[in-house]
């Protein structure tokens, strides 16, 4: 049975020319995102957000997806390989010298990752109020209503935000993901896949 | 409305529920376990006892007293405790079998629901390689008399990483992070804790090497060279066993190795195993040996058993269902 994975929309071009030099390119001629791999493998592209939900739900039987949105998910689904692409920081950054928070006793953190945010302030012993938002703070929502912000910088963002003394949360980048059922029922297919792109990723490091 | 995670069962649902928790309770008669029923509520500490923080994150209340309880989380404790508390005058071995709801906050992933429906068997006082091999062919005889095609139980021994990983001598810290991350599976976070660790070149590898076996030829002999510790090669030469005896009682075909299986549940102590089935993500059911659990609660004795996710497993009957039926539909 050929394999379904699941790609993220926003890094389409890096997962598939990672996928080609593991000699698991689309075919010639194919679409972008072709509907399938030379193999056979099945490619669903989706919003890098839903790879980990479509993932769990058995929407696909393999994923790339970003560490810190996988963490977010809180999907239980195995990692089988870190793929070296689609880089970036978890960064945490406190404005304007905390002067809210100086009053009102503790900070109020704008994030699209509040799962990373709330386990970030629990390891450092601080008292935060979370907003959780649907995307990446802007400053002028940050400037409305937080004294800090957890947020994620991609290594090729070419202008990251301005956050002056920023404090690395976590390093995160892609994952090969399954779920413990794929895993178990599926692991030649699976495991061939995961060698090929080990493979790749060896040369390249 | 009803609280987030639970859910009502309609006639047809139902039905279907009814058949599968006929055919489980059948089965479990058949092998000669007796069934046990405990409460609901139990007290908070019975369910904290263990030390589990999976099952200690359950619903709590009071009562009238002011005393905590909690809805139990699984049965295994609950039986554990009954067993420790009502029936250690009995004839041993205990064979009981339980079907009954156990209550954990939802999560969001497909088969997970904040009350779940587990049947299962706990077998105590018995020990060895039959004993466990007795729990796995029950565990493979229910799902099958259920309908059940192509299911796979991966075997493993969580005294296999917990043995290697001491004959390392990983620091404290890094083996918690070790473990923790085994129980997830997540690879690349053993792999960083490996190569910053202090551990020897050899060491290393043979860490990278026991995550990388899988269930073909010579991996049993490619595990016992990892380490040479007695318990190692005791735990591993106890896992052949367990795996012929299954296959002799023709349930080989299911079973898989699986040795990087390591449960998040602390409790196990030996074997441990989860079993599968196509269009449900996570295992349909999972059991192994305890044989320090009954004795949290005052009687040391030995345990192994199982609980099968019924609502799960009714949720791979039907895709197996669905899947016949477009592939009939396609010819």
């Amino acid at each position: 049975m050929n394999l379904r994975l699941a790609l993220p929309l926003e890094s389409l071009d890096e997962s598939l020319t990672l996928l080609a030099a593991a000699g698991l390119g689309a075919p010639a001629g194919a679409p972008t995102p072709p509907p399938r791999l030379v193999d056979g493998t099945i490619v669903a592209a989706v919003p890098s957000a839903d790879v980990a939900v479509l993932v769990a739900a058995g929407g696909a039987d393999v994923g790339f997806a970003a560490r810190d949105l996988l963490d977010e998910s809180g999907a239980d689904l195995c990692r089988l390989l870190d793929l070296g692409i689609g880089g970036g920081r978890l960064v945490f950054a406190t404005l304007n010298g905390g002067r809210r928070a100086a009053r009102r006793g503790r900070l109020r953190v704008a994030t699209c990752h509040p799962r990373a945010a709330r386990a970030f302030a629990a390891r450092r012993g601080l008292q935060v109020e979370v907003v959780a938002l649907s995307r990446r703070p802007t400053a002028d929502v940050v400037a409305r209503l937080a004294d800090a912000v957890l947020l994620r910088v991609d290594e090729d963002e070419s202008e990251p935000p301005p956050l002056g003394e920023a404090v690395e949360v976590a390093r995160c980048s892609q994952v090969l993901i399954c779920t413990r059922a794929s895993w178990a029922l599926q692991r030649a297919e699976i495991g061939r896949l995961a060698q090929r792109l080990r493979a790749v990723r060896g040369a390249t490091a | 409305m009803i609280p987030d995670g639970m859910h009502d069962v309609l006639p047809v649902e139902a039905a279907d529920l009814r058949t599968l928790e006929d055919t489980l309770r059948a089965r479990f008669a058949a092998h000669g376990y007796g069934e046990v029923r405990t409460p609901a509520l139990e007290f908070a500490a019975t369910i904290e006892a263990p030390g589990e923080d999976t099952l200690a994150a359950g619903y709590r209340l009071f009562d009238a007293s002011g005393q905590v309880l909690m809805l139990r989380t699984d049965m295994t404790v609950p039986v554990a405790r009954l067993a420790a508390d009502r029936l250690r005058e009995r004839p041993l071995p205990l064979r009981l079998w339980y079907l009954a709801p156990a209550f954990r906050p939802a999560a969001s992933q497909r088969g997970q629901e904040g009350e779940v429906l587990q049947a299962g068997i706990e077998l105590l006082a018995l020990d060895g390689p039959a004993a466990d091999a007795e729990v796995v062919t029950l565990l493979c005889d229910a799902l099958a008399a259920t309908g059940l095609r192509g299911f796979r139980v991966a075997l493993g021994s969580v005294v296999f990483w917990r043995e290697l990983v001491a004959a390392l001598d990983l620091p404290g810290d890094e083996r918690d992070d070790l473990f923790e991350a085994l129980a997830v599976r997540d690879y690349p976070v053993i792999e960083t804790i490996v190569a910053h660790s202090r551990l020897d070149a050899d060491d290393r590898r043979a860490l990278q090497q026991a995550l990388a076996l899988d269930d073909d030829e010579g991996a049993l002999d490619q595990a016992r060279r990892l380490a040479s510790t007695a318990g190692i090669q005791s735990a591993l030469e106890h896992l052949e066993k367990v795996r012929g005896l299954v296959a002799e009682a023709g349930f080989g075909a299911a079973l898989r190795l699986d040795f990087a299986l390591f449960p998040d549940l602390g409790y196990y102590t030996g074997v441990a195993f989860e079993a599968y089935a196509d269009g449900v993500s996570l295992p349909i059911a999972a059991g192994g040996r305890y044989d320090d659990l009954v004795a949290t609660f005052g009687w040391d004795v030995s345990g192994a058993g199982f609980a099968i996710g019924v609502d799960r497993l009714h949720l791979a009957l039907a895709e197996q269902d669905e899947a016949t039926a477009a592939a009939k539909g396609s010819t």
